[in-house]
C-alpha cells in the first residue's frame, strides 16, 4: 500500500503475531503449522502460501515467503494468485505450509555456459523465518496506471510478520 | 553452419538425480508438434539434448516447433548479434528461481539471456535463453486460467504441453529480439502474456481437434491464474464479502455486477482509487463479522439478499445507465419498474428493505444472537463511516423511496423524474478523500473532469463538489488555480 498517502498511514493496524506450532518431518519434506494472531479490533487480512524461499547453506537458515515482496517481474505461464485468508479481530488462526525436502535453483553456469543446478536440503534448516504480508483489507488488484515494479500483492500490503524458528541441532 | 537451437537439459549437474524430468519434455514437445514422427532427439551433449525436427505436419504449432528447431537465431540486444540457443528446463515443485519465486506462483517462465535487459534477464545466469516450467502440475493440484467468454472465471486447466508451448512463444519473440510489453497486471493481460496466450490456444485447439472435442480456450486478456480447486484466486475473489455469503458464492451474478462496477466504470483513476481504498478500509472493518454472524442464523442471508443486496446492485445499474445514456426520466422510470411487475413481491420487497433499514438504523434491535450482532457491528462500524453511507447506505434509501412512490401508483415519469433528483442530490455529496490535496494542478483537472463525466451529471452538482472541495483544500495553490479559473461553460445536462 502507499506509504505516502495520508490515508494509509491515519490508522495503522498492529502487525499480526506469529509463532510456530509444530515443524515436523513428512515423508515429502517438512510440514510447517503457523499461528498468527490479530491483536487489532478488525479483521487482518494476510497471504496463506508459500510464495517462494530462499536457503543460505553456510547459516542453514531457510527463509520461507508468505508474500511477494521482492519478486521480479518475468514472463510466466500463468500468474498465479496468492491464497488469502483472514483473521478475526482479537483471534488466532493456524495454517499448515507444506515445504520440501530441497530446493532446487540455478547454479553458476560451467565453463562452456551451459546450465547447471544446485539443490539445498532445507530440511537441514537450523533456522526457519517465515514473512508472512498481510493488510487490513482484502487484496484488490491496483487498476490505475503505474511505473512501479512491485507485484500487485507486494503493494497491497502494508507490513510483514516476521516469524524465527530455532531448529534443534541436528 | 550446424542448427544449435533448441535443447531440454537432461542432467541436473549440481543437483540430485530426479530434480528434472527430460522424459516429460520430450512428450509435451511431441504434443506440440502434433504427434509428428518427424520430431527427434540427439544423443545427449553435456547436460543437455538437442532436439531436431523434419516438420512433415501444418498447423501453427509444429510450424513454431520447427522455426524454433531449425533456426540461427542471432539477435542483437545492443552488443552486436549473438548465437542464442533455447533450452527447456523442465522442473519439479521445489524449484524456485534466483529471486526465490516459487515455480509454482508461475506455473513457467522464459528467461532472456543475461545482460539484455528484458524482463527476468537477471534471474538468468547464461547466455542461453531458458524455459522453465513446472512439470508436477503445481504438485497434482493444476493451474486453473480464465475460460474465454467467463468474464475471468478460473476453470481452465493448463495442461504441461500447455505451459511448455506458453513459454516458447516467449521465448520465440526473446530470440527474435520482439519482446513486446510486460507488465505486472494480469488483469488486463500485457500485449507479451496476451500474445503469449493466442499462441497457447492454438495449441490448446490442435489438442481438441486431434480428441475430437470442441476447443475451450483461455482468455487472452486475462493473464491471472489460480490453483485449481481452491487455494489462490485472490484477484478479487474477497470482493463484496456480504455480497458473497448473502448470495451464498462470490462467482454469483450479485457479486460479478458489484465487481464489475466497480473496475470497470470506478476504480481507474487517483480519486476514485483513492475512495475504494477508504471504503475498504471502512467496509472491511466489520463485514467479516457480519458475515461470521450471518452464517449462524439461516434466515439473515436471505434478508440481506433481497432487502439489501439486490437493491444495491439495482439501483447502482441505473446511476450507470443514467450516467452513460442519459436516459429521459420516464426511460429511467421504465427500467425501475422493469423489476416490479409484481405488485404482491414488490410489497414483500418493500417491507424486507424496512425491516433492514430499522435493523440498521438501531430503531428495532433484535433479541440477542447473531441478527443483534449484525445491528450492533452495523450501527458501530458502518453508520460512522461516510463512505459506507454514501456508497452503500445512501443508495438503497433511493431505491427504497422509489418503491415506495410505486406502489403508490406513481407513473414512470414520475418515478424516473424523483430517482434522478435523488441521484443527482446523491452525487454531490461524493466523499472529499485527502489524496484531492496531494494532486498536482494538472492531474487535478483531469481527475475533475473525470468525475465530473461519470458522476455529477448536472451543473448544480457540479458547482456544489467544487465548493466542497474549495472549501476543504482551498489554501492549497493547486485547488485554487483549478477551481478559481475561469471555466468552460458547464454542459447544461440537467
Amino acid at each position: 500500500m502507499n506509504e505516502q498517502d495520508p490515508a494509509a498511514s491515519a490508522e495503522r493496524p498492529q502487525p499480526l503475531k506469529g509463532s510456530v506450532k509444530s515443524l515436523t518431518a513428512t515423508e515429502r519434506g517438512m510440514q510447517v503449522v503457523l499461528r498468527l494472531q490479530n491483536p487489532n479490533a478488525r479483521a487482518m487480512h494476510y497471504i496463506a502460501d508459500v510464495r517462494g524461499m530462499d536457503y543460505d547453506p553456510a547459516t542453514r537458515k531457510l527463509t520461507v515467503r508468505l508474500t511477494d515482496e521482492g519478486r521480479v517481474l518475468i514472463p510466466s505461464a500463468v500468474q498465479v494468485q496468492p491464497t488469502f485468508r483472514f483473521v478475526d479481530p482479537g483471534s488466532e488462526a493456524e495454517i499448515r505450509l507444506d515445504l520440501p525436502q530441497s530446493i532446487v535453483r540455478l547454479g553458476a553456469p560451467l565453463p562452456t555456459g551451459e546450465v547447471t543446478l544446485e539443490e539445498h536440503r532445507i530440511a537441514d534448516a537450523e533456522e526457519v523465518e517465515i514473512d508472512v504480508a498481510w493488510a487490513d483489507t482484502p487484496y484488490y488488484e491496483d487498476t490505475r496506471p503505474s511505473a512501479r515494479q512491485d507485484m500487485p500483492a507486494a503493494r497491497w500490503q502494508q507490513g510483514k510478520s516476521r516469524v524465527s524458528y530455532k531448529a534443534r541441532p541436528r | 553452419m550446424s542448427i544449435v537451437t533448441l535443447f531440454i537439459q537432461t542432467n541436473a549437474t549440481g543437483a540430485g538425480a530426479g530434480s528434472l524430468d527430460p522424459n516429460q519434455a520430450a512428450v509435451d514437445l511431441a504434443i506440440a508438434a502434433n504427434g509428428d514422427t518427424g520430431l527427434g532427439l540427439n544423443a545427449a551433449v553435456g547436460n543437455r539434448q538437442q532436439v531436431t525436427y523434419a516438420r512433415t505436419l501444418a498447423g501453427p504449432p509444429p510450424v513454431r516447433v520447427d522455426t524454433l528447431v531449425n533456426t540461427n537465431f542471432s539477435p542483437d540486444y545492443g552488443a552486436g548479434p549473438q548465437a542464442v540457443p533455447v533450452v527447456v528446463l523442465p522442473v519439479l515443485a521445489n524449484f524456485v528461481l534466483n529471486d526465490g519465486t516459487s515455480i509454482l506462483a508461475v506455473g513457467g517462465t522464459a528467461l532472456p539471456p543475461q545482460g539484455t535487459g528484458l524482463p527476468g534477464d537477471v534471474l538468468n545466469n547464461t547466455n542461453d535463453c531458458l524455459v522453465i516450467y513446472d512439470t508436477t502440475q503445481n504438485n497434482g493440484a493444476g493451474y486453473c486460467t480464465a475460460r474465454a467468454g467467463t468474464g475471468g472465471t478460473l476453470d481452465l486447466a493448463t495442461p504441461n504441453a500447455v505451459i511448455l508451448y506458453h513459454e516458447l512463444s516467449h521465448a520465440f519473440r526473446t530470440v527474435n529480439n520482439a519482446s513486446l510489453a510486460l507488465s505486472l497486471i494480469c488483469n488486463p493481460a500485457s500485449p507479451e502474456e496476451n500474445a503469449a496466450i493466442t499462441d497457447e490456444n492454438d495449441l490448446r485447439t490442435q489438442i481438441a481437434a486431434a480428441m475430437g472435442v470442441p476447443a475451450v480456450l483461455r482468455d487472452p486478456n486475462i493473464h491471472c491464474g489460480a490453483v485449481c480447486g481452491g487455494g489462490g484466486g485472490g484477484g478479487g475473489g474477497s470482493c463484496c464479502i456480504i455480497a458473497s455469503v448473502a448470495s451464498r458464492s462470490p462467482m454469483s451474478a450479485e457479486v460479478q455486477t458489484l465487481r464489475a462496477l466497480r473496475d470497470q466504470f470506478l476504480r481507474r483513476t487517483e480519486v476514485g482509487f483513492a475512495f475504494f481504498r477508504q471504503l475498504f478500509h471502512d467496509y472491511y472493518s466489520f463485514s467479516p463479522q457480519v458475515c461470521t454472524a450471518m452464517s449462524r442464523e439461516p434466515s439473515l442471508p436471505g434478508l440481506v439478499l433481497e432487502g439489501y443486496v439486490r437493491p444495491l446492485i439495482a439501483v447502482l445499474q441505473l446511476m450507470r445507465d443514467l450516467a452513460l445514456d442519459a436516459c429521459r426520466d420516464a426511460d429511467l422510470g421504465r427500467r425501475f419498474l422493469q423489476e416490479h411487475a409484481d405488485p404482491a413481491a414488490s410489497e414483500a420487497q418493500l417491507a424486507l428493505l424496512q425491516q433492514v433499514e430499522r435493523l440498521w438504523s438501531g430503531e428495532e434491535l433484535p433479541p440477542p444472537g447473531p441478527a443483534r450482532e449484525v445491528a450492533e457491528l452495523i450501527r458501530r462500524h458502518a453508520c460512522t463511516s461516510e463512505h459506507v453511507q454514501w456508497a452503500l447506505v445512501a443508495p438503497v434509501r433511493i431505491y427504497s423511496q422509489a418503491l415506495a412512490a410505486h406502489l403508490c401508483g406513481e407513473s414512470p415519469s414520475v418515478i424516473g423524474r424523483a430517482l434522478r433528483i435523488a441521484i443527482d442530490q446523491w452525487s454531490e455529496r461524493f466523499p472529499i478523500d485527502p489524496v484531492w490535496a496531494a494532486l498536482p494542478a494538472q492531474e487535478l483537472e483531469a481527475e475533475l473532469q473525470t468525475l465530473e463525466t461519470v458522476l455529477l451529471r448536472t451543473a448544480k452538482a457540479r458547482n456544489s463538489f467544487r465548493r466542497r472541495l474549495l472549501k476543504r483544500f482551498g489554501d492549497l495553490p493547486a485547488i485554487r488555480a483549478v477551481l478559481c479559473a475561469a471555466r468552460p461553460t458547464v454542459g447544461a445536462r440537467s
